[in-house]
């Protein structure tokens, strides 16, 4: 892995258009991303917040080549993505966990899923073994690799999502919605595993709409009909209560609480992203 | 039967594939009732059973073990008027959007009401009752589903159920994949509907804060038992019971707890029942902080 900081994911002038089905009556052309340009470097964990039609999974799957740009560049690892030679790399560099537990999952047995991409790419036997070991001891599913994929349950079958990218040796985790679908526990155990794959040097790129998850990355974009219109880090994208609004966003529970308190506490600082952060202020504010 | 009970489900109990290798226990002599005027939420981990009992509410699934009498109506009687039950009950399945299939947002709010014996006038009022509770003016009707935004296509789906006039609405997951400004208005149409007297409404829901803002009582399934049923204040402002059913509670009641174990109580000056709310809490910890009473 190169090193962290260096620019992982680059774009610039990025445009897209879905093409359209021929029974709208539409004639304007409909840009689901309109100049687009974004840097993410390795290392980083950046959520991409909008509302719904704003353009993140459009934009998420320039991250692999599975949409190409109608004009603008994408570069992967320096890779241009319009680079059909180089697709391979970048589909291995870049892994995608989406938000149905159930589309994607190919294989009947936990351990032959995680396998299946490397088999593919010709990997020999041990490595593939060493691979797919490490890849369920990253997610916590070993002791599940024998069973069939069916018996999983929901917050289990995303960890398997993971864990079939690892095997990849991926740089970088894009992640569509992937905890809409989960319920608070599995959730939380999900977070909680890609913190820890963050922490040890993966780039994490993720859509939510839950602004507390949003919240846990160092970087958030939101997006807008298909336009970048904040892109900082968590504490002043999230403490610009209009604009969010306007946006059909919000604010993390958190801060609500945090800017409630302010209002009636002169010198109470508004921008608490977590609960622990919260409490913490709390009670250094009543010393 | 007590009066005001619309939903009374008795020890009832549920497989699917009975009888094979592949039979999997879904419920289990579940106990669960429904008045007039109430707001009950499940919740419980996926593959808990939450979806399998819904689907028993309006006759979709039929019980094999135990009783299901909606509007008193006995569901395990082979006989029963299904027909009955379904248009006083409205189910809203999970992502219902997926199921418009008219062209016309207009023709899918229509489409349950087309299948009654109504006239053409009535048909058309109906639809714009229902699109005006959705909170979309009645021109909406003439949209191409297909241009709808997700919010919007959500909001002409339960619009279709609410046409037929439900007296008891059954809802899947409803802010599941919104958008936090088309879940802040869901909501708001949710607590609309609910405003007329004698309905009641059924809400599944992985979202606590969902719960907290609509639920009056709330039930846990686990496993396919029943574990819990009782107010919903009740359940988040007990930490056993919330950590014996693996539950998180909503965010600001995370805050309440997090200052609890650190010694810093709420509940003992704000009498604890209305201790609940985002805005609640804040303005508990602000009166606290700006009085320094402690």
């Amino acid at each position: 892995m190169e090193e962290k900081g260096a620019p992982l994911i680059h774009i610039e002038h990025l445009y897209h258009r879905y093409e359209h089905s021929g029974d709208s009556t539409e004639s304007e052309p409909q840009y689901s991303l309109r100049d687009v340009s974004l840097e993410i470097s390795r290392g980083e964990y950046v959520a991409i917040i909008g509302a719904n039609g704003s353009g993140k999974s459009t934009l998420l799957r320039h991250f692999n080549a599975l949409l190409l740009p109608v004009s603008g560049d994408v570069w992967v690892a320096g890779w241009n993505t319009k680079d059909s030679t180089k697709l391979r790399d970048i589909r291995s560099k870049v892994g995608m966990v989406f938000q149905s537990p159930d589309t994607q999952i190919v294989a009947t047995v936990v351990e032959e899923d995680v396998a299946f991409g490397p088999e593919n790419l010709g990997i020999p036997w041990e490595e593939l073994r060493y691979r797919v070991d490490w890849a369920l001891e990253r997610v916590g599913l070993g002791e599940l690799r024998k069973r069939p994929a069916q018996f999983l349950s929901a917050g289990q079958k995303q960890l398997l999502a993971i864990a079939s990218a690892l095997s990849m040796h991926p740089d970088c985790l894009v992640l569509d919605e992937a905890t809409a679908s989960l319920d608070p526990v599995s959730r939380m155990r999900f977070l909680d595993t890609i913190d820890t794959l963050h922490g040890e040097g993966i780039t994490v790129i993720a859509t939510t709409h839950r602004m507390e998850e949003a919240a846990r990355a160092e970087r958030v974009v939101a997006l807008s009909e298909g336009t970048v219109i904040m892109n900082g880090d968590p504490r002043t994208v999230f403490t610009e209560c209009e604009a969010l609004f306007r946006l059909k966003l919000d604010m993390p529970e958190t801060v609500k609480i945090a800017m409630g308190i302010a209002s009636q506490v002169t010198g109470f600082k508004n921008d608490a992203l977590t609960v622990n952060e919260l409490v913490d202020a709390i009670l250094g504010f009543s010393k | 039967m007590t009066q005001g009970v619309v939903i009374d489900v008795r020890d009832l109990s549920h497989a699917y594939m009975p009888g094979t290798p592949l039979e999997v226990q879904s419920l289990r002599r579940v106990n669960f009732r429904v008045c007039r005027n109430e707001t009950v939420g499940i919740v419980g981990p996926t593959g808990s059973g939450k979806s399998t009992l819904l689907y028993h509410l309006n006759g979709l699934l039929r019980p094999q073990k135990g009783e299901v009498v909606v509007g008193g109506i006995e569901l395990s009687n082979r006989s029963a008027d299904v027909r009955r039950v379904r248009s006083m009950v409205g189910l809203v399945f999970q992502n219902p959007e997926d199921q418009l299939f008219e062209q016309y947002a207009g023709d899918d709010v229509a489409f349950g009401p087309r299948n009654y014996d109504l006239s053409k006038e009535e048909i058309r009022e109906r639809v714009r009752k229902a699109l005006e509770m959705v909170g979309l003016p009645f021109s909406f009707k003439d949209r191409l589903t297909a241009d709808l935004s997700l919010g919007e296509k959500r909001r002409v789906a339960l619009a279709g159920v609410f046409a037929l006039e439900p007296e008891v609405l059954v809802i899947d997951e409803p802010t599941a994949s919104l958008d936090p400004g088309g879940r802040r208005e869901l909501i708001e149409v949710l607590k609309q509907w609910r405003k007329v007297p004698r309905r009641a409404m059924v809400i599944v829901s992985h979202s606590m804060e969902d719960i907290l803002e609509l639920a009056d009582r709330t039930c846990v399934l686990a496993e396919g038992r029943m574990v819990y049923s009782g107010g919903t204040g009740d359940l988040f402002l007990d930490r056993n019971l919330l950590q014996a059913h693996d539950l998180v509670p909503p965010v600001s009641l995370q805050v309440v707890y997090g200052l609890e174990d650190r010694g810093f109580i709420l509940q003992g000056k704000f009498p604890g029942k209305s201790l609940l709310t985002t805005r609640e809490v804040a303005e508990a910890v602000g009166g606290m902080l700006h009085g320094q009473g402690f």
